[in-house]
């Protein structure tokens, strides 16, 4: 089991390296170090420390095309450098031929697409030679999709051997945006792929939940994280924290602590599963 | 699937948002939709499109603030409505990762000149400028400081400009800033330098005499060529002082 982590973020650098021994690992925006010698100096050192899993905001493996070649080769020198356990990005696309969204931006979740992305993302994990994790994010247009988002998801691990990032906010906002049943969720995707959780917060805008980052981890999405780990182990969470960051840093290293108490809390026919 | 670029679209232009309630027969046809993927996109929530436009430009901003952090702050704190005008006009193209906010700085920057917003134009200059060179160290001393005499021009040797260095001129004097609207409105030369396996960028503010002696410095002739063609009875010795103070400031080299 990785434990209890926290997305390694500039500003909280000093703050990470303060209280090191109460954060289990730490996950890094792939795209801050793919191409950067300076940062990727940095990094090295962080990883002789504790664990470090690479996040990709561009993979955009939900595009048509195949995922840049140069991308994937660097992420895999990347991961290797690190010895990342897994990486992740997310389902969804952030670029089409002519337009970068810089955003992650849904997919039509049909079943053809489901399994094109399937297999793209197969091949990265096979070129990484890592477990790929894939991420559910929020989305804000609900386009109107044969495959509701938990099918879409079931479908695309049905088809690659992948592993989940499961983002509870995301699911909390995305459920109460689009009025579905969390619960539901969890139990239409495979839960045994899911190998880590995000826990984030954000805020309730004029028409919708938005997902900010900014805000301490609701309790809708502390229960979504017992909800699930009494389904399935768990070997990972991880706070997301990119905004309004705290100025009292012990708030977040709580959220840890309390993150770490919920993984390890499992019931008694579900421990050593993992 | 052509549903992605019609979505990509209407989330970069407000016009082609405008069509999926307008004429969604004329979106389908734009971006060979079928009824199918047409249908998604009208069965959509309008506040979901919205709120994703909204984010969209938001995220233009962050990667504008990667490279010009202090002209996207005074953007942000100063001119929203000036920001809106153009994050509203803005497709971006896909981009190499290395390259993260270059694009839409220059863009913006381009915008700026354009429109002739004077100080904010130069300062997202020197802003792109100095990122173009590498990363902006904080700090940096505006001014040329005292050269430390130490090597001497040789007579017989081509003088060039540094490979990370660059002369660029302001209308107004961006080594005073920011804040952005107070940068004195005068011609400034400034010298930018980013030397070997510094991260940093150097900015030295030089007068128009010294822009010149480096212009000369574009590995075409001796530093005796230099000051024969610009020097005139006493200031020949000046020169050369100025040219030892370039060299030993790393700001031109011998070849
Ligand atoms: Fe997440």
């Amino acid at each position: 089991m990785l434990g209890s982590g926290l997305g390694y973020r500039a500003e909280l650098a000093e703050e990470i390296d303060r209280h090191a021994d109460r954060i289990d690992w730490l996950e890094v925006i792939t795209e801050h170090y793919l191409f950067a010698d300076e940062a990727r100096e940095r990094l090295r050192l962080l990883a002789r420390r504790c664990p470090i899993v690479p996040h990709g905001v561009e993979l955009s493996i939900g595009s048509d095309r195949e995922p840049d070649a140069a991308y994937v080769e660097a992420l895999a020198g990347l991961v290797e450098e690190i010895d990342a356990p897994w990486f992740s990005d997310h389902l969804c696309f952030t670029r089409t031929d002519r337009v970068a969204l810089g955003l992650l931006a849904p997919l039509p979740r049909t079943r053809e697409v489901a399994r094109r992305l399937a297999g793209k993302a197969q091949r990265v994990q096979q070129a990484v030679g890592r477990p790929f994790l894939l991420e559910n994010i929020t989305y804000y247009v609900d386009l109107a999709t044969p495959l509701t988002e938990a099918q879409f998801i079931a479908e695309v691990m049905e088809h690659c051997d992948c592993g989940l990032l499961l983002d509870l906010a995301n699911l909390d906002i995305n459920a109460r945006n689009h009025g579905f049943d969390a619960i539901e969720f969890l139990q239409t995707i495979p839960l045994e792929r899911v190998t880590q959780v995000h826990l984030a917060g954000g805020i309730d805008g004029e028409d919708m939940a938005l997902d900010t980052h900014g805000e301490a981890v609701p309790s809708r999405v502390w229960d979504l994280l017992d909800e699930l780990v009494a389904r399935t182990p768990i070997q990972a969470t991880l706070i997301e924290r990119d905004t309004d960051f705290p100025d009292d840093f012990t708030e977040l290293l709580t959220e840890i602590d309390r993150a770490r108490t919920a993984l390890t809390a499992r019931p008694a026919e579900l421990a050593g599963g993992a | 699937m052509a549903l992605p670029d019609a979505l990509a679209a209407m989330l970069t232009n407000d016009a082609e948002l405008a069509l999926l309630q307008r004429d969604p027969a004329g979106l389908r046809e734009r971006y060979a939709l079928t009824d199918t993927e047409l249908a998604m996109l009208v069965g959509a929530r309008p506040a979901g499109y919205q709120v994703t436009r909204r984010n969209v430009q938001a995220k233009l901003w962050r990667a504008v603030n990667t490279r010009l952090p202090v002209t996207a702050a005074h953007l942000r704190d100063h001119q929203p409505d000036l920001w809106d005008e153009f994050a509203s006009t803005v497709v971006r193209p896909p981009r190499p990762v290395h390259e993260h906010g270059i694009w839409e700085s220059e863009r913006l920057t381009t915008w700026l000149v354009a429109q002739d917003h004077g100080p904010l134009a130069a300062y997202a200059r020197y802003e792109l400028e100095r990122a173009k060179l590498g990363r902006t160290g904080t700090g940096t001393p505006a001014g040329l400081r005292p050269a430390i005499h130490r090597r001497r021009v040789s007579a017989d040797r081509l003088l060039t400009l540094a490979a990370g260095a660059r002369v660029v001129v302001f209308d107004y004097d961006v080594t005073a800033g920011p804040p952005i609207h107070q940068l004195p409105e005068r011609r400034t030369h400034v010298a930018l330098h980013r030397r070997a396996r510094d991260a940093r960028v150097l900015a030295y503010r030089i007068n128009a005499a010294t822009a010149s002696l480096l212009a000369c410095c574009d590995g075409t002739q001796t530093a005796d060529q230099i000051i024969e063609r610009i020097g005139h009875g006493e200031d020949q010795a000046a020169i050369r002082a100025a040219l030892d103070g370039l060299l030993a400031a790393e700001l031109v080299r011998l070849t």
